[in-house]
């Protein structure tokens, strides 16, 4: 397994290394089958001198703990560490997919996965938002920054080979090509074209025409329609 | 410098407003090739530059259109006029004024501004010959007082160019 870690954020802590659970880091290769405790880390937080944890079901690799202390140091300010984990946050997912398609392959469902990202999301910010500010620091920021960017880009090249279908389905929003937003009560007209309730009813009022093929339509010859949702 | 009366017209009601804004965004990341948004907070007078599309007789000549957008927008068609100099059309008075169906009759609510610009390159990339309209003389002389050229009764004569 290749150890992917994210030196921006803090390492394991000791005493939480063997625990039944852990929150996510967001840039470590993790399984799908990491189990997130929120609870978990909400317990150790504030001790002096205690690093947050990422525990993510690596424990089978060979991470020494002693040596990403040294790494842990690595926010050179708050703003730069909100960026990061604003970065770290986006590509969350991007990792996870990843991941699955690596660790977990023979798993036939996306769905599973898709439920864990949000939870690691949820949790890593409420984690990182609390990160203890007595922990020194050390700026460096611009060695750290394309580090982290160019991995970030490797991963995103990654996935959109890997597992494009993977991808859930998002419901369309059609856009009224009058009023250029979304349908508000679709209509159609008999010849077809779809369009806002109140926009096709404004244009034949106005020119007795299809705004899209400009066959003659009077107040009669549209209707609504009520599209199918996915679910 | 303008040549047209547009200006005393009604603010722009709050459809049109939030259409134009679409479709501006919708220009600033596509824009029509050959076409160039001035960009000013009048967001009622769009100034639009446009080059002649390359292997047709106005390539690489640059035009400005000013397009005014009526208070009903979309379901009024927009004033579209050339600045001075206006482009040697058949179809084109020297006052700036353009004899394009879509621009009166047929305009539809469903066109934007950025396919009556794919419209009007189109007219002139087929034109054959650099030339005023027949009647140009008389036509500019009527509109002497500043009238818009959507008060014309329009003659769509000719559909080939």
């Amino acid at each position: 397994m290749v150890l992917n870690v994210d030196l921006n954020v803090p390492p394991l802590e000791s005493s939480m290394a063997d625990g039944a659970s852990g929150s996510a880091h967001p840039c470590i290769s993790q399984g799908a089958t990491v189990s997130v405790n929120p609870q978990c880390n909400h317990s150790t937080r504030g001790q002096q001198g205690a690093v947050p944890t990422s525990n993510n079901g690596l424990r089978s690799s060979p991470i020494d703990v002693e040596a990403l202390e040294d790494d842990v140091e690595m926010f050179s300010s708050l703003r730069g560490f909100s960026e990061t984990r604003n970065r770290a946050r986006r590509n969350q997912p991007v990792m996870v997919v990843l991941d699955e398609d690596l660790e977990t392959r023979p798993r036939p469902s996306g769905v599973t996965i898709g439920e864990s990202v949000t939870t690691l999301s949820l949790n890593t910010h409420a984690k990182r938002e609390r990160i203890p500010t007595n922990m020194t620091i050390i700026n460096c920021d611009l060695d750290l920054d394309p580090e982290e960017e160019n991995d970030a880009k490797k991963r995103i090249v990654m996935k959109s080979n890997l597992e494009p279908e993977k991808v859930v389905a998002k419901e369309p929003t059609f856009t009224c090509p009058v009023c250029m937003n979304p349908l508000v009560e679709a209509s159609s007209t008999i010849c077809g074209h779809i369009f806002c309730d109140s926009c096709i009813k404004a244009s034949i009022k106005a020119q007795k025409k299809c705004p899209t093929c400009r066959r003659k339509l009077t107040m009669n010859n549209f209707h609504r329609v009520y599209l199918p949702t996915i679910d | 410098m303008t040549s047209s009366s547009a200006a005393s017209r009604k603010a722009l009601s709050k459809i049109a407003c939030s259409r134009l804004q679409k479709e501006l965004v919708e220009w600033e990341v596509n824009p029509p090739t050959g076409f160039k948004h001035k960009v000013t907070d009048n967001l009622q007078r769009w100034i639009i530059e446009v080059v002649g599309a390359p292997g047709t007789l106005y390539e690489s000549e640059k035009y400005q259109l000013q397009v005014d957008f009526p208070e009903h927008y979309p379901m009024e068609a927009p004033q579209v006029i050339f600045l001075h100099p206006a482009p040697l059309h058949p179809h084109i008075y020297s006052n700036g004024h353009i004899c394009l169906d879509i621009l009166y009759d047929s305009w539809s609510p469903a066109m934007t501004v950025s396919s009556v610009c794919i419209s009007i390159l189109s007219m002139l990339s087929s034109s054959t010959a650099k030339q005023r309209p027949a009647d140009n003389d008389r036509y500019v002389k009527n509109c002497r007082n500043g009238r818009s050229p959507k008060e014309t009764r329009w003659w769509f004569h000719d559909d080939k160019v």
